[in-house]
């Protein structure tokens, strides 16, 4: 269902600033400090997102990409710096900011014993939306939800219930949307609906703020990716940049010893990280001059079957940025 | 202000959908109060009338008029007409307390002025129903004896009475607990559904709506409030019909339970704020209200545990709720402050918390 007819239907409750024929940023934060007493949460931040632009959050627990996005919904009060949010300051103007954004937070925040058409009727109260019934109708056909709308959320799957969440965020068409780990502990098919969703909210002109920590959801659904370590963003740049800018990685197939291979290549300066697994070493080298030396070395010690030439992933992008694994 | 009344109406229409698919808080909010109530009678076992076996051998004027004194010794004796083989049998099993038997030839005896030997018979294995028909059977020979003009009573006491008429135990506190039943079930669900907000994660979902989370609050405690005032009034249906306390004023008995109710729900309502979690609620709630309860005047009006347990008991709705219950069901006035100063204290208890409920949940 085409979601820009009820949109239209409800648009003269609710005002968008920032949105039609803006030019600057939705999302502008200027070197935001958060501190929760001895814990810097954010610290100098600066991020950008532009309109009709899907922004990741890419970062380990405790990076701080909730609290960034607590800044942007006016949640959280920086002690110092700027926020920006659709053309409204986030601490001066959070009412208005509220009724022009949609959050999924990590949890759903959904009442099990309701159903998903009362979830939403229940929003629309809260956004003040008038006679809602056809934006609810058309929000739950949108996310395949509307066979099930009478149906009790805790009989929902977890897929279903992040669609849900996704859909009350959508009901009073907000310009902006924060998805906090929008896929998480979803299963494959649910995830891959629910990334068709949010490229489809890209299509309909709508920026999206995203936290995730999987790596191929940041690759599949970001136009850029914000790498943040400790309150600060690294990085921020296309995954395909980001990649690039991350070299090579050689995944050579060993006959034999490939822990020796592994420890033997470890020992390198120009190897920045080696993975092993039962008959493969990954290693990624400083640079891809490196290469010839890496492979001749390691078939010294084992007969080296094969040579793959591997495409960075985000995880080598970490790696390389803040020298530890994106789970640590 | 009408965006706030249509987002708490909204919140308390979805309340009362979650109590209504939520069987378990609902039966708990019903049963818990008329639970207390019947653990609160257990407080006037012993101000029951004993259950006592009356053997009348003959069918004679004086004998009935001492039967009579008997029923009318301050209300002690439930007499049940019995043989006496019957009698010694039902004594032996406990069911009843106590036999009196009235011999053959005691008209007689009485009228000649000659000594009757009435045989009374007390189960002295529960010590505190034994000593109240101890301390009754004289007090009836005494009533009999000053009805009939015999001679050899010679103290006349005169009685008065300062009420119209007397309050029994149970119905005294079968009345407060009315009160009771109205501050435990408004303040759990009060606490149970703010802090539910917290714990389903959804209290940070309303923050971001303009709106806020204030009136998603205030609606919720609005339905808690409901469903707590239906609960209170099976138990008050209980007193009336169960315990046949007739309701003086059963305008001002529905009243009470409603501003009661509200006052509960809010402070239940400002502790599940402060807590954020469900699990101590309950717990949390029983235990500070039944102290309050019991110094709020509810087993009776007037209280010798001193002045400083009295002052604190004005901290709890309990207090101002058991003065107007007491009002309603008795027309009795058991606090030293006027009626109306019990509604116009729970009014403003209940907007004081509700206010703080909508500060608190900005932070």
């Amino acid at each position: 269902m085409d979601l820009s007819m009820p949109r239209e239907a409800m648009s003269s409750t609710i005002s968008t600033p920032g949105r039609a024929g803006s030019a600057g940023n939705v999302v502008e934060l200027n070197e935001v400090r958060v501190v929760f007493g001895d814990l810097v949460a954010l610290d100098g931040l600066t991020l950008s997102v532009a309109p009709g632009e899907i922004v990741g959050l890419l970062g380990p627990n405790g990076a701080g990409k909730t609290t960034t996005m607590d800044v942007c919904c006016g949640l959280r009060v920086p002690a110092s710096g700027t926020a920006r949010v659709l053309d409204l300051d986030a601490v001066k103007s959070p009412r208005q900011l509220r009724a022009n954004i949609g959050v999924v937070p990590q949890d759903s925040g959904l009442y099990p014993e309701l159903s998903p058409y009362e979830h939403l009727h229940f929003a629309a109260a809260l956004y003040d939306l008038r006679q809602p019934k056809a934006r609810i109708e058309g929000t739950l056909r949108l996310m395949g939800l509307w066979d099930r709308r009478g149906q009790r959320v805790s009989t929902l799957s977890k897929g279903m219930r992040r669609r849900l969440a996704l859909a009350r965020a959508l009901l009073h068409d907000p310009a902006l949307l924060f998805l906090d780990e929008p896929t998480l502990g979803v299963d494959v098919q649910g995830r891959r609906a629910l990334w068709e969703h949010i490229l489809r909210l890209r299509e309909e002109g709508r920026s999206v703020l995203l936290t995730t920590n999987y790596l191929d959801e940041a690759s599949a659904l970001c136009d850029r990716v914000a790498i943040m370590d400790r309150g600060r963003t690294l990085i921020c740049s296309s995954p395909a940049e980001l990649r690039r800018g991350a070299g090579v990685a050689l995944v050579l197939a060993c006959a034999s010893a490939t822990a020796q291979v592994a420890a033997s290549l470890r020992a390198r300066a120009d190897v920045l990280h080696v993975a092993e697994s039962s008959h493969c070493v990954r290693v990624r080298p400083v640079n891809e001059a490196a290469t010839a030396q890496i492979v001749a070395a390691a078939d010294a010690i084992a007969k080296v079957t094969s040579v793959r030439v591997e495409e960075p992933n985000l995880e080598d992008v970490f790696l390389a940025l803040t020298g530890k694994a994106l789970r640590e | 202000m009408r965006t706030t009344l249509r987002v708490a109406g909204a919140a308390a229409r979805v309340q009362a959908l979650s109590l209504l698919r939520s069987p378990a808080t609902a039966i708990l909010v019903f049963i818990l109060p008329v639970n207390l109530l019947l653990l609160m009678s257990l407080f006037a076992l012993t101000g029951y009338n004993a259950p006592t076996g009356l053997v009348l051998e003959e069918d004679t004027p004086r004998a009935h008029a001492f039967v009579d004194s008997l029923r009318d010794a301050y209300h002690s004796f439930d007499l049940r007409p019995m043989d006496r083989a019957q009698a010694d049998r039902l004594l032996r099993r406990g069911r009843i307390v106590a036999a009196v038997e009235i011999p053959r030839g005691f008209d007689a005896l009485v009228g000649s002025g000659r000594t009757a030997l009435v045989r009374f018979t007390v189960d002295n294995v529960n010590l505190d129903m034994a000593e109240d028909v101890r301390r009754a059977f004289p007090a009836a020979v005494s009533i009999f004896a000053t009805r009939l003009s015999l001679p050899a009573i010679s103290v006349r006491p005169r009685l008065t009475d300062m009420l119209a008429q007397d309050t029994g135990y149970i119905a005294y506190l079968a009345a407060s607990s009315i009160a009771l039943a109205a501050v435990i079930a408004g303040a759990i669900l009060g606490g149970l559904v703010t802090a539910r907000e917290w714990e389903a994660g959804t209290a940070r979902l309303m923050r971001l709506a303009p709106c806020g989370l204030g009136p998603v609050l205030i609606g919720r405690l609005a339905a808690a409030a409901g469903w707590a005032a239906l609960a209170s009034s099976v138990s008050a249906l209980v007193v009336v019909f169960g315990f046949r306390v007739p309701a003086a004023h059963p305008i001002e008995l529905a009243g009470g339970i409603v501003f009661t109710v509200v006052a509960a729900a809010a402070l239940g309502g400002l502790v599940g704020v402060l807590l954020r979690r469900t699990l101590p609620i309950t717990p949390l709630i029983l235990g500070i209200t039944l102290p309050f309860y019991l110094d709020s005047g509810a087993l009776e009006p007037q209280r010798f545990d001193g002045k400083v347990l009295f002052w604190l008991s004005h901290l709890s709705p309990a207090y101002y709720g058991v003065g107007i219950m007491e009002h309603a069901c008795h027309g009795l006035i058991v606090t030293p402050e006027p009626l109306w100063s019990l509604y116009a204290v729970l009014a403003l208890v209940a907007a004081s918390a509700t206010l703080l409920v909508g500060k608190l949940a900005r932070r």
